[in-house]
């Protein structure tokens, strides 16, 4: 690994240790977590663009 | 695995239940899976424009787009992850076996998706603090796949 590679791998870990703390903060105060399906609803955007970019697809390979 | 430590000191300490702390889990997992959808979209808005214009035939076009649409399928099979593993942690019982069995799947599930990202050169960002939050429950998944 070169070494931005390795900062980048340790900024990572940072950030998940971090989100994991926050989470058992929460969890400490007896807060509710986010329901998956309710941060989750709904398409995902990269599917609803793949929908659109296989339309067009369609669209321009049938001409010829 | 600083991570996984982390988890288990506050499962042992009695500050969290192991659901309390699987909701939570799930929680920051949904959260990142929706902001990597929030990076990857564009991303593959690009990509797609890109390749429209560069290829001759469908089949070109298909090619280009392969590894986009490993990480579109991939981001869809982690979202049915964390749906299915929620509704786990809904019928947890008492020792929430259930979803200790499926975590793991769920964890794979996410590892798939980083990977895919990373064919496509899209930073993980968001996705580590999931995979984070999720590498308490590693294990053996037995899906067959």
């Amino acid at each position: 690994m070169t070494p931005t590679e390795i900062a980048r791998t340790a900024l990572d870990v940072v950030g998940a240790l971090i989100e994991v703390i926050r989470a058992a903060e929460e969890a400490s105060r007896g807060e509710d977590p986010a329901r998956v399906r309710e941060v989750l609803s709904g398409e995902l955007l990269t599917s609803a663009r793949r929908a659109h970019a296989e339309l067009e697809a369609s669209l321009k390979f049938r001409e010829r | 695995m600083r991570t996984a430590a982390l988890t288990l000191a506050l499962l042992a300490s009695g500050c969290v239940s192991a659901q309390q702390t699987a909701r939570h889990s799930l929680a920051v997992a949904a959260v990142a899976l929706r902001e990597t959808d929030e990076i990857l979209a564009p991303r593959y808005a690009e990509a797609s424009s890109e390749a429209l214009g560069s290829s001759q035939t469908r089949a070109e076009y298909d090619a280009t787009m392969r590894p986009w649409d490993a990480a579109e399928s991939a981001e869809r099979a982690a979202l049915l992850a964390l749906l299915s593993l929620e509704s786990l942690v809904d019928a947890w019982t008492d020792s929430g076996r259930s979803f200790m069995a499926a975590a793991p799947c769920g964890l794979q599930t996410l590892s798939r998706l980083a990977q895919a990202l990373a064919a496509v050169g899209v930073s993980l960002g968001p996705l580590s603090g999931a995979l984070g939050a999720l590498s308490s429950y590693a294990g053996t998944c037995h899906d067959a796949d």
